[in-house]
């Protein structure tokens, strides 16, 4: 375990950083669209909040007409002392006193009024709150239907004309002002009672959502979750439930991704058990999450592609360098190899002797001979021509040549015999306790072995023989080289005498 | 019994002779003052006293201001209104219609609300809304605070105060309103002050005064 931990230890490494880089990227997504959705449903309660207090106001309007604005417009606006819109039963629906909306006017000339003692639509005089005014009972109708009562007084008090007002030409002037703007009134008060009948719940919500950016539908589901009323007609009626029942949360729907969000607790006047049904849209959300979800997913795909090339740049370093490795070892073995060949004693062509050990025999042998005066030949082959055989048949042939001519020379030697290769196609033959004849006998059929048959490579046969050089030792030699290099000259005469032959060295010529 | 009689009479007429005499001494003396006041030089705007000259010209500059009559505070107070009908302020205005100054400027100054400023009284015909001691009279003009307190009528508990020149927020400057009219000359109203002052707290002053 610990051994291959040891091995893998970088990829390990690597691949753990890249899964802890995407796991952190991974929850960080997470989080923040967790913030997100938690965002998406405050705003959705929010919006629920302010929808719900709209849809009170909607009905505040609806059952107090939206005359409101217009007397306090009228009270604050004009020189005008009281306004009140009462309904046909003298029920307070509007007035500029915002605490008697609701009660039934009292005031003695109203009652006087509603008994026929007074005539509607006629102005009259009389104090009100200690100041004199003077005041009328404006009728609306709709159709031959009387739905509503204008009560509008105005301060005379500067005038002091309460007994003969008839004549006072200012008064006058003010009645036909006052009568106008009672008719204009009139007018948008009918226009405005119609619009309110005409305007249900349904349109309102479905013009709150035109208005709005990003609720998509508002529906009202009662306890039976049953849609009771919708900005989506489509929607009117529904039972959500079992298959019908919406999923909170986020939908697909239309194509768009938008947010379910159902509020119990919505405030509605005439039943408590009433649930708001909130669609919105979810887009910008989706945006985000796809934001937040392609830069976790780039994050770790960086990682990814960062520890692939960090692991590559190794990978190519590593070879680089075993490579470099390998090249200063075979570098370093071929030294060794000629420096190990060199301290052997054999030949790794020929498998005879190399030189150097020969040379040691040589100067050995010689010695020893020397100390008991005993006999010593020494035989120098060499093949015949050995250069035009390698431009011939090539190195490879060449060598080839030099191994079987040394197998052939090993056939003839005799137990006690050193044959050693000492360079290039010269062979040597040390022979101790061996007179020239008996040398010269081995030379002979040394010769006649090479040349019996041709040497074979590959297809070639290569017809080969060699010249024989042979000297002895005699009491004149002091050091080997000496009859090395009568060996030496003997076989210079051999090849010189027309090669394929032994010469012995003769110390007359010389 | 006659002669008893005829005592109690003389004793009747001698004390109504008296009291006549008193009652004349009485309107002696108002005319007096009178007379006094229209010899001395005009009093001073009462709210340009009352700021300081300085504070009272950049606010009054400014045009922010504008006086509106006490029946616009009505549809907010209507308490206040209805109290302050019985307070001698809502009829100063009939001191002066009494004695005949009604269109007298120096009498005004201190009889109806806002005189000698752009946006103040000027005379019945052109501005009766601003005639008497109105609540802008010791208040100072009042759109500004109307307009504030339309803004928030929604959320009525939002709004405490605000938008006066000598509002509840400024006491000084409103206790040295009423020391702007009620000069050592004009006098009678009370005696303390601070006392008298903390009676315009409510709706109607006169009904706590004598509780
Ligand atoms: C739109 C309604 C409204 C109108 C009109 C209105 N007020 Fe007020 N006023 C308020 C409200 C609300 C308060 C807060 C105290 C309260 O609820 O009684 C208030 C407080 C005050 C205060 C006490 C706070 C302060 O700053 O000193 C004074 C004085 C006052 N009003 C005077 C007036 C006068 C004078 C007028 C007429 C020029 C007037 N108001 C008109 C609504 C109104
Ligand atoms: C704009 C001038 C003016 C200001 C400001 C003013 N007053 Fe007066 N006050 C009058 C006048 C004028 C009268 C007399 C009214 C009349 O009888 O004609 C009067 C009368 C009174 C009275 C007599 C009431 C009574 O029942 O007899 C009292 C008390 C009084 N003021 C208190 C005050 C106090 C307190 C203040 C300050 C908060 C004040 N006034 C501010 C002009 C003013
Ligand atoms: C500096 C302010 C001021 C001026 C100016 C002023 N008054 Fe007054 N007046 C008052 C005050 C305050 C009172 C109530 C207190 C009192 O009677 O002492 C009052 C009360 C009165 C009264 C009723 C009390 C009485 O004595 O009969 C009359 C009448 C009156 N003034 C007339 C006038 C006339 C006329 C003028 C103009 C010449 C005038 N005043 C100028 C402040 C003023
Ligand atoms: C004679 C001067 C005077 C007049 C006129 C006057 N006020 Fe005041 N008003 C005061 C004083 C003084 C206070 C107390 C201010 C304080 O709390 O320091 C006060 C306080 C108030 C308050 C606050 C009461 C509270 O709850 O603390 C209101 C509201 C108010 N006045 C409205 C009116 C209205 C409306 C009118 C006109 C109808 C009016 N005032 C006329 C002097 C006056």
């Amino acid at each position: 375990m610990m051994s291959f931990i040891k091995k893998h230890a970088i990829p390990i490494i690597l691949i753990s950083l890249v899964f802890g880089i995407s796991y952190l990227s991974y929850y960080n997504y997470k989080t923040q669209k967790n913030l997100l959705l938690q965002q998406m449903h405050n705003n959705s309660l929010n919006i629920a909040s302010s929808i719900s207090s709209a849809i009170e106001r909607f009905h505040d309007i609806k059952s107090t007409m939206n005359l409101q604005k217009l007397v306090d417009d009228v009270s604050f606006g004009l020189e005008i002392f009281e306004f009140r819109y009462l309904e046909s039963d003298g029920t307070i629906r509007n007035s500029m006193f915002k605490n008697e909306i609701g009660t039934i006017l009292n005031s003695k000339s109203f009652v006087e009024t509603m008994r026929e003692d007074r005539k509607l639509k006629t102005f009259f005089f009389e104090v009100r709150d200690y100041v004199e005014v003077m005041s009328i009972y404006y009728p609306i109708y709709k159709g031959s239907q009387l739905v509503g009562i204008i009560d509008l007084a105005v301060d005379i008090s500067e005038y002091n004309i309460k007994k003969d007002s008839k004549n006072n030409a200012p008064v006058l002037r003010r009645q036909d002002d006052i009568l106008n703007l009672l008719k204009a009134m009139n007018g948008s008060i009918t226009n405005s009672l119609e619009i309110l009948t005409k305007t249900n719940i349904n349109d309102f919500l479905y013009s709150y959502v035109k208005k709005s950016r990003h609720v998509r539908q508002i529906s009202i589901i009662d306890n039976k979750q049953k849609v009771v009323a919708s900005s989506d007609k489509l929607f009117l009626g529904r039972v959500l439930t079992g298959a019908n029942s919406p999923s909170l949360g986020m939908n697909m729907i239309d194509g768009e991704l938008k947010y379910l969000t159902i509020i119990d607790s919505f405030i509605d006047k005439d039943s408590s058990n009433m649930k708001l049904m909130l669609l919105t849209d979810a887009s910008t959300y989706a945006n985000h999450e796809n934001k937040l979800l392609t830069t976790a997913a780039s994050t770790s795909i960086i990682a990814l592609l960062f520890a692939l090339f960090t692991s590559r740049l190794i990978y190519y370093t590593a070879i680089e360098q075993s490579r470099k490795e390998k090249e200063r070892l075979e570098h370093l073995v071929s030294i060794r190899t000629k420096e190990i060949e060199l301290l052997s004693q054999t030949d790794a062509l020929t498998g005879l002797w190399n030189r150097r050990h020969l040379e040691e025999s040589l100067d050995i042998e010689f010695k020893r001979a020397r100390r008991y005066n005993h006999d010593m030949s020494i035989m120098m082959i060499d093949l015949d021509h050995f250069k035009n055989i390698n431009d011939t048949y090539g190195h490879m042939a060449g060598d080839e040549v030099l191994r079987q001519i040394s197998t052939r020379i090993k056939e003839c030697q005799r137990e006690t015999d050193f044959i050693g290769r000492y360079g290039g196609e010269e062979i040597v033959v040390i022979l101790p306790e061996t007179d020239l004849e008996t040398s010269a006998q081995i030379a002979d059929s040394i010769l006649k072995t090479i040349a019996a048959k041709p040497v074979k490579f590959e297809s070639d046969s290569i017809p080969v023989t060699t010249s024989i050089g042979i000297s002895c030792l005699r009491k004149e030699h002091s050091s080997y080289p000496m009859i090395f290099a009568e060996a030496d000259e003997a076989l210079y005469k051999a090849k010189e005498n027309g090669r394929n032959r032994v010469e012995i060295f003769n110390p007359q010529e010389s | 019994m006659v002669k008893k009689q005829n005592m109690i009479y003389s004793i009747f007429k001698i004390l109504i002779f008296m009291s006549l005499l008193l009652s004349i001494n009485l309107s002696a003396e108002v005319n007096q003052r009178i007379v006094d006041e229209l010899a001395s030089p005009k009093p001073e705007i009462p709210l340009k006293n009352a700021m300081g000259e300085k504070a009272y010209n950049d606010a009054i500059n400014s045009g922010r201001y504008r006086y509106v009559g006490n029946s616009k505070c009505r549809l907010c107070h209507r308490k206040f209104f209805i109290g302050r009908k019985n307070d001698p302020h809502d009829h100063s205005m009939e001191s002066l219609v009494r004695t005949g100054y009604e269109k007298n400027s120096h009498c005004l100054t201190c009889h109806s609300t806002g005189h000698g400023t752009e946006t103040g009284y000027v005379n019945e015909e052109w501005t009766p809304r601003l005639s008497n001691v109105q609540c802008e009279g010791c208040h100072g003009p009042g759109n500004v605070h109307i307009d504030m307190a339309k803004a928030k009528t929604r959320k009525r508990e939002e709004f405490i105060e605000g938008g006066f020149l000598a509002g509840q927020d400024s006491p000084k400057v409103l206790k040295k309103m009423c020391t702007s009219c009620h000069t050592k000359r004009w006098n009678k109203s009370y005696h303390d002050l601070d006392k008298s002052y903390d009676t315009y707290k409510k709706a109607d002053p006169k009904s706590s005064r004598y509780k």
